[in-house]
């Protein structure tokens, strides 16, 4: 379970720019939620997903995951139990090195420091039968440098390698929002897939309504550095593209009051 | 060029294999180039020299390398805890290492041990090729050719794979829940202890220790990689490090030729900072001579 509780983060803080990116966020997920998160620009969707994961420090407020306060622990400490996935496909893996080093990488997260070789054989079938279940042909490539494959590809390599240690959170933050139609329909069905299969708690973040309420069970819509609204159950699912819209509009109208009237 | 000059050359340029193998670490796997290894060089030197004199030529190479470490692991704390740039970091550090190398060194600027043991003593002048002793060459091939090994072993072990991947895409490795900064840390630390081995080895091999022979030996390791690389290409660990190693050698081969052909002395580091400029414009200048017969293709 995550537990966010009073969270407010300031950018700049005592200068002209200051700007507040979460005000008083309190948002709680329960074990095995897939929650989508929608809002415009600059409304802290990505702030929330960065004061959880950790390279983003809150000015105030307290975060639990499971009962543990991870408010201040160190970002690296975090990703043993937190999965987590960029827009940019190129940020999840090292070009450098291979598909199986990218791999043994991820493979070891949470347990401790071996010496051992970094992709033994038995990972190595392992790691095969995991990337022949994407149905990429990443399987015949395990020794390819992962520079060489296509943004989807590499996406879909981060997710499972994100996913492969089963994480107690999952963090996505637009994550299908730089490839192509058809390879982001392909990349959100291999997540949905593997979400649903290991029973994830994730959030996600997306700018496609479509999509925020085609998957999971929850739809956050966030503006001005909060939460305006959680959609889910029947509500949810009698919900369509333009019935959001509106509820955006509406968030508009009153942002603009707000910015006329000088907060 | 005689044999002896040409067997000479080669064991030289195996020494500054070791060197540039060490610098391989800091400045090709994560990507930071570090100035300690003008400053841990003469560290090796300065402990390899002082330990011969005592008549313990094996205790001056182990402890000559790891005051090497000691040296990478301060830039890495440096660097990773204080937040202070990579180069200057390394600059920092060289600096304070001259007094101390100095200190080591019993406040002379050089210490000689001609007709000391030294490592090289069991295998000299039991090996010959028409004539020339290649008791030196031997042990330090088989140096340098365990060190390549060990290196590659070390690169795909699963902290090797985090220290690559480090250098490579640092958010990455984050979160995946390594700890950048100790990895930084061990990076700098593992190439300055080979640095200060490959100095104690000099050491032992000319019988002297000079203070000021770091100066430069940056921009040696970075010549030796860069020629290397252009040579013999890096596709693949195994071959980026016999790269080096080839590197390291025609290096130091260019080198005794330029001076057969009456090169000064005193222009060596000019000749060194030259070479490096020249082997990293290689790469660039080649794809501009193709464009321009593209665009000029049919005049």
């Amino acid at each position: 379970m995550l537990e966010i509780k009073n969270v407010n983060v300031i950018f700049n803080k005592d200068t002209v720019n200051e700007k507040r990116a979460l005000r008083d966020l309190s948002l709680i997920l329960n074990d095995g939620d897939f929650a989508t998160v929608i809002g415009s620009n600059g409304a802290g969707k990505s702030t929330m997903l960065n004061v959880i994961a950790g390279n983003i420090e809150v000015e105030s407020g307290k975060i639990y995951n499971n009962g543990l306060d991870i408010t201040y622990m160190k970002e690296h400490k975090r990703a043993r139990f937190i999965g987590r996935l960029y827009q940019d496909p190129l940020k999840g893996t090292a070009p450098h090195m291979t598909i199986e080093e990218n791999m043994g990488l991820a493979y070891s997260r949470g347990k401790r420091v071996r010496f051992g070789l970094g992709v033994r054989r038995s990972d190595r079938e392992y790691f095969k039968s995991v990337c022949a279940k994407l149905g990429l042909g990443l399987e015949h490539r395990l020794k390819n440098e992962v520079g060489g494959l296509s943004g989807g590809q590499r996406q879909a390599l981060t997710l499972l390698m994100a996913t492969m240690e089963t994480p107690e959170l999952l963090l996505l933050d637009e994550h299908t929002a730089a490839l192509d139609p058809k390879t982001s329909k392909k990349i959100m069905e291999i997540t949905d897939r593997i979400v649903s299969e290991n029973h994830i708690t994730t959030l996600m973040i997306t700018h496609n309504i479509r999509d925020a309420l085609d998957y999971g069970n929850k739809t956050i819509v966030m503006n001005n550095g909060g939460i305006l609204t959680i959609l889910e159950g029947e509500e949810r699912k009698s919900m369509t593209v333009s019935d959001v819209m509106k509820l955006y509009s509406g968030t508009d109208a009153i942002l603009s009051d707000k910015m006329i009237l000088g907060n | 060029m005689t044999l002896s000059t040409l067997l000479g050359s080669i064991e030289l340029g195996l020494i500054f294999a070791i060197l540039s193998l060490g610098l391989f670490i800091a400045f090709r796997i994560l990507d930071l180039p570090d100035l300690t290894v003008d400053g841990s060089f003469v560290t090796g030197l300065a402990y390899s020299a002082v330990w011969s004199v005592a008549k313990n030529p094996y205790m001056g190479i182990f402890m000559g390398s790891m005051g090497g470490m000691l040296a990478g692991i301060v830039t890495g704390i440096l660097h990773t805890k204080l937040k202070i740039h990579a180069i200057l970091a390394g600059i920092l550090t060289m600096t304070g290492l001259y007094s101390i190398n100095l200190f080591v060194m019993g406040d002379k600027p050089s210490v000689f041990f001609y007709g000391e043991k030294t490592v090289f003593t069991p295998f000299e002048g039991k090996f010959y090729i028409s004539g020339v002793d290649i008791g030196k060459l031997i042990l330090l091939f088989i140096i340098v050719l365990i060190l390549t090994i060990l290196l590659r072993i070390f690169l795909m072990t699963q902290v090797g794979l985090s220290l690559r991947a480090t250098g490579d895409n640092e958010a990455m490795v984050r979160s995946s829940s390594i700890n950048t900064d100790a990895m930084k840390i061990l990076g700098f630390a593992v190439c300055n202890l080979i640095v200060a081995f490959s100095g104690a080895v000099y050491a032992q091999y000319n019988m002297t220790a000079t203070h000021g022979m770091g100066t430069g030996m940056l921009v040696l390791g970075l010549a030796s990689i860069i020629i290397g690389e252009t040579v013999i290409g890096k596709r693949g660990m195994l071959r980026h490090l016999f790269a080096i190693v080839i590197g390291a050698i025609i290096y130091r081969i260019m080198l005794t030729i330029a001076f057969g052909l009456g090169l000064p002395a005193i222009y060596l580091k000019l000749f060194s900072a030259v070479i490096v400029v020249v082997a990293i414009s290689i790469p660039l200048i080649k794809p501009t001579i193709v464009r321009w017969r593209k665009i000029h293709a049919g005049n």
